[in-house]
């Protein structure tokens, strides 16, 4: 039976892991200066992705992960943890359990411990790659300027014209 | 069901370009987790029946449910979702168009109030999120609407564009013409 944690070809990634004590804050302050560049924009299979300190409503305080993403759970994770070394000492290395600089596979292991297995994921265009979306929202707006640009063009020229942009 | 941009209601962290998400915590009743595993097995094999209502409002992106379970927490359910418009919007557009799937989705969530009137939903709404810290999506300003028309409109290019070429300027004209018309309603 398929993964919870699939939609089509969207995979719901979601690690839930404790915060040590008195590190909220400083793990807060660090994720507001990701505001500028995201780490996730490093991720290119990402379509969504999102950190979050939760102080209190779970009694302890934790570090939640969710993302998703296109394709297998396996290979996001060796993308994740090589393209955030470093910043992964200053997000699970202040988690419980995890090294202070956790290696690519060491911190593999433990956002794997961490995951949690959704109940139910909906995806409203499941079959769509972040690089599909991406390319045909491109692609349209190149046509609607091309549409109103071409209006002008001869029809030769307009054939033309639009094998040179889409062709 | 259209919804036009208001993120003034959502905490500025939950606000990327048009998307906005939410999560929520709630506090499962004894029978909740078992009752939500057994009714979110359903739309994995009754999609249709169980959200296609959601799907069909067109402002959701992605959202997820989950049963967390972990030692030395209380049984909670754990709500995310992913959409395009106003919070207050969101909630009150998913009231009306999913009062019957609401109660089936919160009803086992303690301090529940029932889907209908909107405002106390609401309150509970606010009073069981939890801010985003930080918050990405690869493409912040499209709706689920125009991705969705890009996505059929990609298909459409692409074999216009494969035909384009076999054509002369005349044929293409013709051509050109029928395909702006068939396409018009997604650009």
């Amino acid at each position: 039976m398929t993964s919870p944690n699939v939609d089509g070809r969207h995979y719901l990634l979601m690690v839930l892991a404790p915060i040590r004590p008195g590190e909220a804050e400083g793990l807060t302050a660090h994720l507001r200066s990701f505001e500028a560049v995201s780490p996730f924009a490093r991720l290119p299979r990402t379509h969504v992705g999102r950190l979050i300190v939760i102080a209190e409503r779970l009694g302890a305080p934790q570090l939640l992960l969710t993302a998703v993403f296109d394709g297998d759970p396996g290979s996001y994770l060796d993308e994740l943890t090589t393209g955030w070394a470093n910043e992964a000492p200053r997000l699970w290395g202040r988690c419980q359990g995890c090294p202070d600089s956790p290696s690519p596979a060491e911190l593999r292991r433990y956002l794997e411990h961490h995951q949690l297995d959704a109940t139910y994921f909906f995806s409203a265009y499941r079959d769509a790659t972040a690089e599909q979306v991406l390319r045909a929202l491109d692609n349209r707006e190149r046509l609607v300027a091309f549409t109103v640009a071409a209006q002008t063009l001869e029809p030769a020229a307009r054939r033309e014209a639009f094998l040179r942009e889409f062709g | 069901m259209s919804l036009s941009i208001d993120r003034r209601d959502a905490p500025p962290s939950n606000v990327v370009g048009n998307s906005i998400s939410i999560t929520l915590f709630t506090t499962l009743k004894w029978w909740g987790g078992t009752y939500m595993r057994g009714l979110l097995w359903l739309p994995r094999h009754a999609r249709k029946l169980m959200v296609g209502e959601m799907d069909s409002m067109s402002f959701i992106s992605f959202a997820s449910w989950t049963v967390l379970n972990r030692p030395g927490m209380r049984r909670r359910l754990f709500f995310e979702v992913h959409f395009n418009g106003g919070w207050e919007q969101y909630v009150e557009a998913s009231v009306r168009v999913l009062t019957r799937g609401m109660k089936l989705f919160w009803g086992s969530s303690k301090t529940y109030p029932g889907p209908l009137p909107a405002g106390p939903f609401l309150e509970f709404f606010r009073n069981h999120e939890v801010a985003c810290t930080h918050y990405y999506c690869a493409y912040p300003e499209a709706t689920v609407t125009e991705v969705r028309r890009a996505i059929e409109l990609e298909g459409k290019l692409d074999a216009f564009t494969a035909e384009a070429r076999r054509l002369g300027d005349e044929d293409f004209e013709s051509h050109w013409r029928t395909f702006l018309g068939e396409t018009q309603q997604l650009l």
